[in-house]
Protein backbone atom coordinates (compact mmCIF):
# COMPACT_ATOMS: atom_id res chain seq x y z
CA UNK A 1 0.00 0.00 0.00
CA UNK A 2 1.58 3.26 -0.90
CA UNK A 3 1.92 5.60 2.37
CA UNK A 4 3.90 8.08 0.53
CA UNK A 5 1.75 10.96 1.48
CA UNK A 6 1.99 9.88 5.37
CA UNK A 7 5.59 10.23 5.75
CA UNK A 8 5.46 14.08 6.48
CA UNK A 9 2.07 14.36 7.98
CA UNK A 10 1.87 11.24 10.81
CA UNK A 11 4.08 10.94 14.00
CA UNK A 12 4.14 7.22 12.77
CA UNK A 13 6.51 7.83 10.19
CA UNK A 14 7.66 10.95 10.73
CA UNK A 15 11.49 10.29 11.90
CA UNK A 16 11.94 6.92 10.39
CA UNK A 17 14.79 6.30 8.20
CA UNK A 18 13.74 5.12 4.15
CA UNK A 19 14.60 1.89 4.79
CA UNK A 20 12.33 1.02 7.58
CA UNK A 21 9.56 3.01 6.58
CA UNK A 22 9.82 1.12 3.07
CA UNK A 23 9.25 -2.22 4.59
CA UNK A 24 6.20 -1.26 7.03
CA UNK A 25 5.00 0.44 3.34
CA UNK A 26 5.54 -3.22 1.80
CA UNK A 27 3.70 -4.99 4.57
CA UNK A 28 -0.02 -2.35 5.04
CA UNK A 29 -2.84 -3.81 4.28
CA UNK A 30 -5.16 -1.47 3.37
CA UNK A 31 -8.37 -1.82 5.09
CA UNK A 32 -12.10 -0.03 4.64
CA UNK A 33 -13.95 -0.28 8.20
CA UNK A 34 -17.93 1.15 8.10
CA UNK A 35 -19.67 3.23 10.37
CA UNK A 36 -20.26 1.64 13.60
CA UNK A 37 -18.09 -1.31 13.12
CA UNK A 38 -15.49 -2.67 16.14
CA UNK A 39 -12.18 -2.79 14.69
CA UNK A 40 -10.76 -4.34 18.28
CA UNK A 41 -12.11 -5.21 21.22
CA UNK A 42 -10.88 -4.84 24.91
CA UNK A 43 -8.67 -7.41 26.12
CA UNK A 44 -8.33 -9.79 23.33
CA UNK A 45 -5.01 -10.04 21.47
CA UNK A 46 -3.12 -7.26 20.43
CA UNK A 47 -1.85 -8.75 17.15
CA UNK A 48 -1.66 -5.41 15.28
CA UNK A 49 -1.81 -1.95 14.98
CA UNK A 50 -3.23 0.99 12.11
CA UNK A 51 -2.49 4.26 10.51
CA UNK A 52 -5.89 5.85 10.33
CA UNK A 53 -5.50 7.16 6.25
CA UNK A 54 -9.54 8.70 7.04
CA UNK A 55 -12.37 8.79 9.11
CA UNK A 56 -12.36 8.92 12.55
CA UNK A 57 -12.25 6.23 15.26
CA UNK A 58 -13.13 6.03 19.04
CA UNK A 59 -11.68 4.56 21.58
CA UNK A 60 -14.16 3.33 24.56
CA UNK A 61 -14.30 1.33 27.22
CA UNK A 62 -17.01 0.15 29.55
CA UNK A 63 -17.51 1.20 33.24
CA UNK A 64 -19.35 -1.10 36.25
CA UNK A 65 -23.32 -0.68 35.34
CA UNK A 66 -23.02 2.16 32.91
CA UNK A 67 -23.67 2.87 28.98
CA UNK A 68 -19.34 2.70 27.46
CA UNK A 69 -17.52 6.33 27.47
CA UNK A 70 -15.41 7.11 24.52
CA UNK A 71 -12.27 8.14 25.89
CA UNK A 72 -10.74 9.45 22.93
CA UNK A 73 -11.19 9.70 19.18
CA UNK A 74 -8.39 9.41 16.50
CA UNK A 75 -8.75 11.15 13.23
CA UNK A 76 -6.64 11.31 10.20
CA UNK A 77 -2.71 10.45 10.50
CA UNK A 78 -3.08 8.93 14.14
CA UNK A 79 -1.63 5.18 15.19
CA UNK A 80 -3.98 3.41 16.20
CA UNK A 81 -3.16 0.53 18.53
CA UNK A 82 -0.23 0.44 21.10
CA UNK A 83 -0.75 -2.42 22.87
CA UNK A 84 0.46 -4.56 20.53
CA UNK A 85 4.58 -3.46 21.61
CA UNK A 86 3.75 -4.44 25.22
CA UNK A 87 3.00 -7.27 27.68
CA UNK A 88 0.25 -8.49 27.67
CA UNK A 89 -0.21 -7.56 24.21
CA UNK A 90 -3.78 -7.32 24.29
CA UNK A 91 -6.36 -4.21 23.70
CA UNK A 92 -6.79 -2.01 26.48
CA UNK A 93 -9.68 -0.40 24.74
CA UNK A 94 -12.23 -1.09 22.02
CA UNK A 95 -11.87 0.79 18.92
CA UNK A 96 -14.98 1.23 17.01
CA UNK A 97 -15.96 3.55 13.55
CA UNK A 98 -17.40 6.97 14.19
CA UNK A 99 -17.65 7.22 10.06
CA UNK A 100 -16.88 4.77 7.11
CA UNK A 101 -13.02 4.80 7.43
CA UNK A 102 -10.17 3.59 6.49
CA UNK A 103 -6.98 1.87 7.85
CA UNK A 104 -3.59 0.85 6.64
CA UNK A 105 -3.38 -2.32 9.16
CA UNK A 106 0.13 -3.72 10.19
CA UNK A 107 0.59 -7.00 11.84
CA UNK A 108 1.95 -6.92 14.56
CA UNK A 109 4.14 -10.51 14.24
CA UNK A 110 5.64 -9.29 11.57
CA UNK A 111 6.86 -5.90 12.37
CA UNK A 112 7.86 -7.66 15.65
CA UNK A 113 10.06 -10.76 13.91
CA UNK A 114 11.80 -7.79 11.38
CA UNK A 115 12.46 -5.77 14.41
CA UNK A 116 14.60 -8.52 15.90
CA UNK A 117 17.10 -8.13 12.40
CA UNK A 118 16.54 -4.00 11.90
CA UNK A 119 17.46 -2.40 15.36
CA UNK A 120 16.84 0.96 13.27
CA UNK A 121 13.45 0.12 12.97
CA UNK A 122 12.35 -1.42 16.30
CA UNK A 123 14.55 1.91 18.21
CA UNK A 124 11.88 4.06 15.76
CA UNK A 125 9.08 2.03 16.86
CA UNK A 126 10.10 2.18 20.16
CA UNK A 127 10.16 6.27 20.12
CA UNK A 128 6.91 6.51 18.10
CA UNK A 129 5.32 4.04 20.65
CA UNK A 130 6.86 5.96 24.12
CA UNK A 131 6.27 9.39 22.51
CA UNK A 132 2.26 8.79 21.48
CA UNK A 133 2.23 6.74 25.30
CA UNK A 134 3.26 10.52 27.04
CA UNK A 135 1.36 12.44 24.98
CA UNK A 136 -1.80 10.48 25.68
CA UNK A 137 -0.98 9.89 29.58
CA UNK A 138 -0.71 13.42 29.60
CA UNK A 139 -3.50 14.40 27.53
CA UNK A 140 -5.57 11.94 29.89
CA UNK A 141 -4.14 14.16 33.12
CA UNK A 142 -5.42 17.31 31.61
CA UNK A 143 -8.74 15.56 31.06
CA UNK A 144 -8.74 14.51 34.48
CA UNK A 145 -7.63 18.28 35.45
CA UNK A 146 -10.83 19.45 34.38
CA UNK A 147 -9.40 21.64 32.32
CA UNK A 148 -12.40 23.67 31.45
CA UNK A 149 -14.04 24.01 34.45
CA UNK A 150 -13.74 26.31 37.16
CA UNK A 151 -10.02 27.49 38.51
CA UNK B 1 -19.00 56.23 37.09
CA UNK B 2 -22.58 55.58 37.55
CA UNK B 3 -24.06 52.47 35.96
CA UNK B 4 -26.68 53.22 32.89
CA UNK B 5 -29.99 51.02 33.17
CA UNK B 6 -30.51 47.98 31.17
CA UNK B 7 -33.47 45.36 30.84
CA UNK B 8 -33.47 41.85 30.16
CA UNK B 9 -35.27 41.27 26.53
CA UNK B 10 -33.89 37.56 26.34
CA UNK B 11 -32.55 35.02 28.01
CA UNK B 12 -31.49 31.69 26.67
CA UNK B 13 -30.71 29.11 29.23
CA UNK B 14 -27.20 27.09 27.66
CA UNK B 15 -26.98 24.12 29.94
CA UNK B 16 -27.55 24.12 33.51
CA UNK B 17 -26.40 27.51 35.38
CA UNK B 18 -25.03 29.13 32.82
CA UNK B 19 -27.76 31.56 30.96
CA UNK B 20 -27.19 34.15 27.57
CA UNK B 21 -29.15 37.27 28.33
CA UNK B 22 -29.41 39.69 25.94
CA UNK B 23 -29.87 43.44 27.49
CA UNK B 24 -31.41 46.59 25.87
CA UNK B 25 -31.06 50.06 27.31
CA UNK B 26 -33.98 51.26 29.64
CA UNK B 27 -32.71 55.02 30.15
CA UNK B 28 -33.86 56.56 27.18
CA UNK B 29 -30.00 56.27 25.84
CA UNK B 30 -28.03 55.27 23.21
CA UNK B 31 -27.14 51.07 23.17
CA UNK B 32 -23.46 50.47 24.03
CA UNK B 33 -20.61 50.45 21.40
CA UNK B 34 -17.77 48.04 22.27
CA UNK B 35 -14.40 46.37 20.62
CA UNK B 36 -14.38 42.29 20.64
CA UNK B 37 -12.80 41.32 23.59
CA UNK B 38 -13.88 44.38 25.75
CA UNK B 39 -16.45 43.65 29.28
CA UNK B 40 -19.06 45.50 31.10
CA UNK B 41 -19.33 45.49 34.91
CA UNK B 42 -23.43 44.13 35.53
CA UNK B 43 -24.85 45.49 38.62
CA UNK B 44 -27.43 43.74 40.39
CA UNK B 45 -29.33 45.92 43.04
CA UNK B 46 -28.64 45.24 46.60
CA UNK B 47 -26.19 42.04 45.61
CA UNK B 48 -23.58 43.65 44.08
CA UNK B 49 -20.90 44.16 40.52
CA UNK B 50 -19.17 41.56 38.51
CA UNK B 51 -17.15 42.33 35.27
CA UNK B 52 -18.71 40.24 32.20
CA UNK B 53 -17.23 39.94 28.82
CA UNK B 54 -19.42 40.88 26.17
CA UNK B 55 -20.56 38.11 23.87
CA UNK B 56 -22.11 39.92 21.17
CA UNK B 57 -21.81 41.27 17.41
CA UNK B 58 -20.11 44.51 18.00
CA UNK B 59 -20.84 44.87 14.00
CA UNK B 60 -24.57 44.96 15.37
CA UNK B 61 -24.80 46.94 18.86
CA UNK B 62 -28.65 46.95 19.70
CA UNK B 63 -28.13 44.95 22.65
CA UNK B 64 -25.74 43.63 24.98
CA UNK B 65 -24.94 39.93 25.05
CA UNK B 66 -23.36 37.91 28.02
CA UNK B 67 -22.78 34.77 28.62
CA UNK B 68 -22.95 34.02 32.61
CA UNK B 69 -22.62 31.57 34.50
CA UNK B 70 -23.34 31.04 37.96
CA UNK B 71 -20.25 30.52 40.51
CA UNK B 72 -21.48 33.12 43.69
CA UNK B 73 -23.94 35.56 45.12
CA UNK B 74 -23.77 37.99 41.82
CA UNK B 75 -23.73 35.26 38.60
CA UNK B 76 -26.42 33.60 40.55
CA UNK B 77 -28.86 36.76 40.56
CA UNK B 78 -27.58 37.49 36.59
CA UNK B 79 -28.51 33.66 35.81
CA UNK B 80 -32.17 34.18 37.87
CA UNK B 81 -33.10 37.16 35.92
CA UNK B 82 -35.89 37.03 33.68
CA UNK B 83 -37.18 39.06 30.50
CA UNK B 84 -38.27 42.70 32.01
CA UNK B 85 -35.61 42.72 35.18
CA UNK B 86 -33.39 45.60 35.21
CA UNK B 87 -29.84 45.88 35.93
CA UNK B 88 -26.84 48.35 35.81
CA UNK B 89 -24.46 48.54 33.44
CA UNK B 90 -20.88 50.50 33.17
CA UNK B 91 -18.54 49.73 30.40
CA UNK B 92 -17.39 48.83 27.83
CA UNK B 93 -13.82 48.15 29.85
CA UNK B 94 -10.62 46.67 28.36
CA UNK B 95 -8.41 46.43 26.33
CA UNK B 96 -9.55 44.06 23.00
CA UNK B 97 -8.47 41.28 20.59
CA UNK B 98 -5.85 42.66 18.55
CA UNK B 99 -8.22 42.01 14.98
CA UNK B 100 -6.62 44.87 12.63
CA UNK B 101 -2.83 43.67 13.85
CA UNK B 102 -4.54 40.00 12.61
CA UNK B 103 -5.69 41.61 9.35
CA UNK B 104 -3.62 39.81 6.39
CA UNK B 105 -2.96 37.15 9.07
CA UNK B 106 -4.17 33.61 9.57
CA UNK B 107 -5.81 33.38 12.63
CA UNK B 108 -6.22 30.76 14.78
CA UNK B 109 -8.98 31.00 17.50
CA UNK B 110 -8.72 28.48 20.87
CA UNK B 111 -11.51 28.81 23.50
CA UNK B 112 -12.19 26.42 26.25
CA UNK B 113 -15.46 25.92 28.04
CA UNK B 114 -17.05 29.35 28.76
CA UNK B 115 -14.11 31.21 27.30
CA UNK B 116 -16.18 30.85 23.99
CA UNK B 117 -18.11 33.51 25.18
CA UNK B 118 -15.70 36.54 25.15
CA UNK B 119 -14.31 35.19 21.92
CA UNK B 120 -17.32 34.84 20.34
CA UNK B 121 -17.52 38.84 19.10
CA UNK B 122 -14.05 38.07 17.37
CA UNK B 123 -15.42 35.47 15.82
CA UNK B 124 -18.53 37.44 14.59
CA UNK B 125 -15.87 39.76 13.63
CA UNK B 126 -13.63 37.32 11.70
CA UNK B 127 -16.66 36.03 9.30
CA UNK B 128 -18.27 39.70 8.72
CA UNK B 129 -14.80 39.72 7.19
CA UNK B 130 -13.42 37.04 5.91
CA UNK B 131 -11.50 38.77 3.11
CA UNK B 132 -9.68 40.92 5.31
CA UNK B 133 -7.67 37.56 6.86
CA UNK B 134 -6.02 34.42 5.45
CA UNK B 135 -6.76 30.94 7.31
CA UNK B 136 -9.42 31.23 10.16
CA UNK B 137 -9.84 28.07 12.67
CA UNK B 138 -11.75 27.83 15.13
CA UNK B 139 -10.76 25.30 18.07
CA UNK B 140 -13.32 24.65 21.13
CA UNK B 141 -13.02 22.30 24.10
CA UNK B 142 -15.58 21.60 26.77
CA UNK B 143 -16.36 19.02 29.01
CA UNK B 144 -19.43 17.36 27.90
CA UNK B 145 -21.40 17.35 24.52
CA UNK B 146 -24.27 18.76 27.05
CA UNK B 147 -21.57 21.84 27.98
CA UNK B 148 -21.05 23.33 24.54
CA UNK B 149 -22.24 26.52 23.94
CA UNK B 150 -24.37 28.43 21.13
CA UNK B 151 -25.07 25.28 19.80
CA UNK B 152 -26.79 26.32 16.76
CA UNK B 153 -24.10 29.00 15.97
CA UNK B 154 -21.02 26.24 16.26
CA UNK B 155 -23.68 23.83 13.80
CA UNK B 156 -23.81 27.03 11.16
CA UNK B 157 -19.90 28.38 11.52
CA UNK B 158 -19.31 24.49 11.05
CA UNK B 159 -21.01 24.25 7.93
CA UNK B 160 -18.86 26.85 6.06
CA UNK B 161 -16.01 26.16 3.89
CA UNK B 162 -14.13 29.12 4.69
CA UNK B 163 -13.08 28.35 8.35
CA UNK B 164 -11.95 25.06 10.01
CA UNK B 165 -14.43 24.78 13.21
CA UNK B 166 -13.23 21.74 15.08
CA UNK B 167 -14.51 20.82 18.25
CA UNK B 168 -14.06 18.48 21.21
CA UNK B 169 -15.03 17.20 24.41
CA UNK B 170 -13.43 15.49 27.31
CA UNK B 171 -16.30 13.14 27.98
CA UNK B 172 -19.06 11.41 25.79
CA UNK B 173 -21.56 8.91 26.01
CA UNK B 174 -22.20 6.58 22.74
CA UNK B 175 -24.29 8.98 20.48
CA UNK B 176 -21.45 11.82 20.14
CA UNK B 177 -20.29 11.37 16.78
CA UNK B 178 -17.68 14.16 17.60
CA UNK B 179 -14.21 14.09 19.01
CA UNK B 180 -13.44 13.01 22.58
CA UNK B 181 -10.10 14.25 24.11
CA UNK B 182 -8.43 17.47 25.14
CA UNK B 183 -8.63 20.69 23.12
CA UNK B 184 -4.11 20.90 22.15
CA UNK B 185 -4.60 18.07 19.72
CA UNK B 186 -6.94 20.02 17.56
CA UNK B 187 -4.23 22.62 16.71
CA UNK B 188 -2.50 20.11 14.49
CA UNK B 189 -5.32 19.80 12.67
CA UNK B 190 -5.97 23.66 11.84
CA UNK B 191 -3.96 25.59 9.15
CA UNK B 192 -2.11 28.36 9.36
CA UNK B 193 1.72 29.54 8.60
CA UNK B 194 3.06 29.84 12.11
CA UNK B 195 5.05 33.19 11.41
CA UNK B 196 1.63 34.82 9.92
CA UNK B 197 -0.71 34.27 12.62
CA UNK B 198 -2.47 35.74 15.35
CA UNK B 199 -3.62 33.63 18.05
CA UNK B 200 -6.97 34.40 20.25
CA UNK B 201 -6.98 32.23 23.10
CA UNK B 202 -9.39 32.03 25.91
CA UNK B 203 -10.37 29.49 28.72
CA UNK B 204 -9.22 28.82 32.32
CA UNK B 205 -5.73 29.99 32.73
CA UNK B 206 -3.72 26.03 32.74
CA UNK B 207 -5.90 25.18 29.63
CA UNK B 208 -4.36 28.80 28.03
CA UNK B 209 -1.09 27.69 29.31
CA UNK B 210 -1.11 24.54 27.35
CA UNK B 211 -2.44 26.24 24.15
CA UNK B 212 0.14 28.83 24.38
CA UNK B 213 3.39 25.85 24.75
CA UNK B 214 1.70 23.61 21.91
CA UNK B 215 0.95 26.72 19.60
CA UNK B 216 4.54 27.67 20.83
CA UNK B 217 5.89 24.71 19.55
CA UNK B 218 4.40 24.97 16.92
CA UNK B 219 6.72 27.94 16.21
CA UNK B 220 3.99 30.67 16.67
CA UNK B 221 6.16 34.01 18.78
CA UNK B 222 4.71 34.53 22.20
CA UNK B 223 4.19 38.07 21.52
CA UNK B 224 1.71 36.72 18.84
CA UNK B 225 -0.38 34.53 20.90
CA UNK B 226 -3.42 36.50 22.68
CA UNK B 227 -4.92 35.77 25.74
CA UNK B 228 -7.59 37.22 27.96
CA UNK B 229 -7.57 37.53 31.52
CA UNK B 230 -9.72 37.34 34.72
CA UNK B 231 -9.53 38.72 38.08
CA UNK B 232 -11.72 40.19 40.59
CA UNK B 233 -12.76 43.37 39.96
CA UNK B 234 -13.89 46.53 42.00
CA UNK B 235 -13.82 50.33 39.54
CA UNK B 236 -12.65 48.50 36.57
CA UNK B 237 -11.62 51.84 35.55
CA UNK B 238 -7.68 51.76 37.09
CA UNK B 239 -8.21 53.07 40.73
CA UNK B 240 -8.53 50.60 43.49
CA UNK B 241 -6.32 48.13 42.72
CA UNK B 242 -8.36 44.90 43.57
CA UNK B 243 -7.39 43.39 39.96
CA UNK B 244 -3.77 44.24 39.89
CA UNK B 245 -1.63 41.41 38.00
CA UNK B 246 2.26 42.28 38.76
CA UNK B 247 2.51 45.71 37.39
CA UNK B 248 -0.53 46.20 35.70
CA UNK B 249 -4.23 46.12 36.07
CA UNK B 250 -6.26 44.03 34.26
CA UNK B 251 -8.93 46.26 34.02
CA UNK B 252 -7.22 48.77 32.77
CA UNK B 253 -4.18 47.10 30.67
CA UNK B 254 -6.13 43.80 29.96
CA UNK B 255 -8.45 41.66 29.82
CA UNK B 256 -6.61 40.90 26.70
CA UNK B 257 -3.08 40.65 26.63
CA UNK B 258 -0.40 39.08 24.46
CA UNK B 259 1.19 36.09 26.07
CA UNK B 260 4.39 37.06 25.76
CA UNK B 261 3.68 40.17 28.43
CA UNK B 262 2.41 37.55 31.09
CA UNK B 263 4.07 33.34 30.34
CA UNK B 264 5.96 33.96 33.40
CA UNK B 265 3.39 35.35 35.58
CA UNK B 266 1.45 32.50 34.88
CA UNK B 267 3.48 30.12 35.83
CA UNK B 268 4.95 28.96 32.99
CA UNK B 269 7.58 27.28 34.63
CA UNK B 270 5.02 25.09 35.80
CA UNK B 271 4.51 23.31 32.79
C1 LIG C 1 -12.72 40.53 32.36
C2 LIG C 1 -13.61 39.47 32.91
C3 LIG C 1 -14.54 38.87 32.09
C4 LIG C 1 -15.40 37.90 32.59
N1 LIG C 1 -16.33 37.35 31.76
C5 LIG C 1 -17.19 36.46 32.25
C6 LIG C 1 -18.22 35.93 31.41
O1 LIG C 1 -18.33 36.24 30.23
N2 LIG C 1 -19.08 35.05 31.96
C7 LIG C 1 -18.99 34.65 33.27
O2 LIG C 1 -19.82 33.85 33.70
N3 LIG C 1 -18.02 35.12 34.07
C8 LIG C 1 -17.14 36.02 33.60
N4 LIG C 1 -16.18 36.52 34.42
C9 LIG C 1 -16.09 36.00 35.79
C10 LIG C 1 -17.08 36.70 36.69
O3 LIG C 1 -16.73 38.05 36.80
C11 LIG C 1 -17.02 36.02 38.08
O4 LIG C 1 -17.57 34.74 37.96
C12 LIG C 1 -17.82 36.81 39.07
O5 LIG C 1 -17.10 37.97 39.39
C13 LIG C 1 -18.08 36.01 40.34
O6 LIG C 1 -18.82 36.82 41.21
P1 LIG C 1 -19.89 36.22 42.21
O7 LIG C 1 -20.29 37.30 43.15
O8 LIG C 1 -20.97 35.53 41.48
O9 LIG C 1 -19.07 35.14 42.95
P2 LIG C 1 -18.20 35.33 44.26
O10 LIG C 1 -19.11 35.33 45.42
O11 LIG C 1 -17.22 36.43 44.05
O12 LIG C 1 -17.42 33.96 44.18
C14 LIG C 1 -18.05 32.74 44.53
C15 LIG C 1 -17.07 31.61 44.37
O13 LIG C 1 -16.81 31.40 42.97
C16 LIG C 1 -15.44 31.51 42.74
N5 LIG C 1 -15.28 32.21 41.48
C17 LIG C 1 -15.27 33.53 41.28
N6 LIG C 1 -15.06 33.80 39.98
C18 LIG C 1 -14.96 32.62 39.35
C19 LIG C 1 -14.75 32.23 38.00
N7 LIG C 1 -14.56 33.10 37.02
N8 LIG C 1 -14.73 30.92 37.71
C20 LIG C 1 -14.89 30.03 38.67
N9 LIG C 1 -15.08 30.33 39.97
C21 LIG C 1 -15.11 31.60 40.31
C22 LIG C 1 -14.86 32.29 43.86
O14 LIG C 1 -13.49 31.94 44.05
C23 LIG C 1 -15.73 31.87 45.00
O15 LIG C 1 -15.28 30.66 45.55
C24 LIG C 1 -15.29 37.49 33.95
C25 LIG C 1 -14.34 38.07 34.78
C26 LIG C 1 -13.50 39.04 34.26
C27 LIG C 1 -12.48 39.67 35.15
S1 LIG D 1 -10.70 46.86 39.26
FE1 LIG D 1 -9.99 48.62 40.28
S2 LIG D 1 -7.99 48.81 39.49
FE2 LIG D 1 -8.83 47.23 38.28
Amino acid sequence: MKLGRWRERSPLFAEMDDQSFAFLESIAQETAVRENEIIFRVNTPADRFYLVIEGKISLRIAGPSRPPITIQTLGEGCLLGLSWRLPPYRWQWTAQALTDSKLAAFDARTVLEACKHNPRLDAALWRVVARESATRLQNARLQLLDLYGQE
Amino acid sequence: MLPRSFRVSERVIEFAGTVTLDLVPSDGGPPITFRPGQFAMIYIHGVGEVPISIAGDAGAPGSLVHTVRAVGAVTNAIVRLRPGDEVGIRGPYGSAWPLTRAIDHDVVVIAGGLGLAPVRPAIYHLLGHRDAYGFVSVAYGSRTPADLLYRGELHDWKARFDTNIQITVDHAMAGWRGDVGVVTPLIDRLSFDPCFTIAIVCGPEIMMRIVARDLMARGVAAGDIYVSLERNMKCAIGFCGHCQFGSSFICKDGPVVPYASVAERLGMEEL
